[in-house]
């Protein structure tokens, strides 16, 4: 499986939307389904599918499934 | 501006307008003010005669305005938040017919018409009925509280006055809370233990701060640092938060004390935050309490806590426990306790005196006099700070999938354990009809599939075994 789809089916477990709501215009939002309970098992879901260790600060920083890629990307995970 | 009339009959009331340190601050925008400048003419438009309003808050200034406008008139309010499901609010709404109704995320509302307050300051819209309501309210019933949160379950704990200033002259007693402090409400005003922390720090306090981002945003922390944060009150998942997005690895030199209620908090994240603060002079309040309490029912002072790591320490002030001889259960007398719960719009008129309150926990005591929970009575576990009946949700699932064989049980507070016998079950409709009706984040079920379910002596499913057997997995 792509690493897209590894990221798109972490998404769609964790938050359990449908396929095609993983896009760009999904973002962390504290009263929706993407809320800071779905977000720490979003984050330890991320570590273990793609066996890397999230550093605190970046935590913060994956706020929309565009920034999910950006951060992976440091740990050099591509898209 | 014409100066704000403060009711000189409410003794809570007057202690807040006498603390002359307190004033708000609004994070959002970055403006101050005193505590008149919150409060509206109310008693014109509604009178004195005793009425029951709804008030659905956010986190924001206005939703502090209307609620310190309303506690400062003779009318009852049921405290809820303001992103409950639609639905449910109009369930709710159908059940007690509130006169009047405080809800920024409505337009309209059916039968209601919108009143604006402005008080040269603020404005805030509010609903009322053009109903004639001929219920009546005791006149010890002043606020109401869900102790669900999110389930919008019409099951409401009766508060009285009198509760909520002893609760907060209770904490406010133990808790280091001075008019130079500046206090983040970042806990929901709906829920007992974030109320708690707004009147604690309203009768003692100095600056209180509303209208601040998400935890879990940078801007959270850009916050704390700007007004300089000295205290912060969390559950046990906010804990566990802080401890991943690498709290314990900074310094916040104006933070003074941190407090600690609304379940247990895992050992070592306990402990690491305990070291953390011995070696940053923080004093870390870990606390006990429920909604049929106001709130607070005991605490561990912060310099006994190395020793009484797991102990929910000792009753508050003008508090007492003990626990039941035969039951083991722990039972907790004060003038916070309760008037007993509301079902409906009749329940309302009565107020019941209840000298012991049945805590639901199953408690030992240390030969220091310290209280430890052990267990409890029935068969609740407290998922992300909410109280989730298991018995309730096991009756649920059965109903909705029309079978017999399946178990919930609880999971050191942290997950709901679904145990199913037949192979073929649809999980991911379980989950979803979870959400909807009890709003139980998927996230916080588990689902284990076993042959058999194992049993007790008496013929009864043995939950302890199948968590077992799930921790064993």
């Amino acid at each position: 499986m792509s690493n897209l789809n590894r990221l798109k089916n972490v998404f769609t477990t964790i938050l359990e939307i449908e396929e095609d709501q993983v896009n760009e215009d999904l973002k962390y939002d504290g009263n929706s389904v993407w809320d800071s309970i779905n977000h720490m098992f979003l984050i330890t879901e991320l570590e273990n599918e793609f066996s890397v260790e999230i550093d605190p600060d970046d935590i913060l920083e994956i706020k929309s499934f565009n920034q999910a890629q950006n951060v992976l990307g440091k740990y050099d995970i591509e898209f | 501006m014409s100066q704000h009339s403060f009711n000189p009959h409410n003794e809570f009331v007057k202690k807040i307008s006498d603390n002359n340190k307190l004033n708000f601050v609004d994070a959002s925008s970055d403006s101050k003010y005193n505590l008149s400048q919150l409060m509206f003419p109310v008693h014109s438009e509604f009178g004195e005669s005793k009425q029951l309003g709804f008030i659905y808050v956010d986190s924001g200034i206005k939703s502090l305005a209307i609620y310190f406008s309303f506690l400062n008139s003779s009318h009852a309010l049921v405290l809820l938040s303001d992103t409950l499901d639609s639905n449910l609010k109009q369930n709710l709404e159908k059940i007690y017919r509130p006169a009047f109704i405080y809800d920024n995320t409505r337009d309209s509302i059916g039968n209601y018409k919108d009143v604006t307050f402005d008080n040269g300051t603020l404005n805030a819209r509010v609903f009322r009925t053009s109903e004639n309501l001929d219920y009546t309210i005791n006149p010890e019933v002043k606020i109401l509280l869900s102790t669900s949160g999110t389930t919008g379950s019409p099951k409401l704990v009766k508060l009285s006055f009198e509760n909520i200033q002893e609760n907060a002259l209770s904490i406010s007693d133990y808790l280091p809370i001075n008019g130079e402090d500046v206090t983040p409400l970042n806990l929901p005003l709906n829920y007992s233990y974030g109320l708690s922390v707004l009147h604690s720090n309203a009768i003692k306090g100095g600056t209180i701060v509303c209208g601040i981002p998400d935890i879990l945003s940078k801007a959270f922390w850009t916050c704390f640092d700007k007004y300089g944060f000295t205290s912060i009150a969390g559950v046990p998942f906010i804990y566990e938060m802080l401890y991943r997005i690498g709290f314990l690895k900074k310094e916040y030199p104006s933070l003074e004390y941190i407090s600690q209620a609304g379940g247990n908090l895992s050992k070592n994240i306990k402990e690491k935050f305990n070291s953390y603060c011995e070696k940053n002079t923080i004093e870390f309040y870990v606390m006990y309490g429920q909604t049929e309490a106001t709130a607070r029912i005991s605490f561990v002072p912060p310099a006994k806590l190395n020793d009484k790591l797991t102990s929910i320490g000792k009753p508050i002030k003008k508090g007492h426990l003990r626990i039941d001889d035969k039951t083991e259960e722990l039972l907790y007398s004060g003038p916070n306790v309760f008037g007993g719960y509301a079902e409906s719009i009749t329940d309302l008129n009565h107020w019941e005196s209840i000298d012991w309150l049945k805590t639901g926990d199953i408690a030992y005591t240390d030969t220091d006099g310290f209280y430890y929970i052990k267990g409890r009575l029935k068969r609740i576990v407290k998922v992300f700070g909410n109280r989730v009946n298991l018995d309730e949700i096991e009756r649920y699932l059965k109903l909705e999938l029309s079978t017999a064989i399946i178990a919930c049980t609880g999971i050191d507070d942290k997950f709901i354990l679904v145990a199913y016998t037949e192979i073929d079950m649809n999980t991911d409709l379980l989950k979803r009809r979870l959400f909807e009706t009890f709003k139980i984040q998927g996230s916080a079920v588990k689902f284990m599939y076993i042959e058999t379910f194992p049993m007790t002596k008496n013929e009864k499913v043995d939950y302890k075994e199948i968590a077992t057997i799930y921790k064993s997995k």
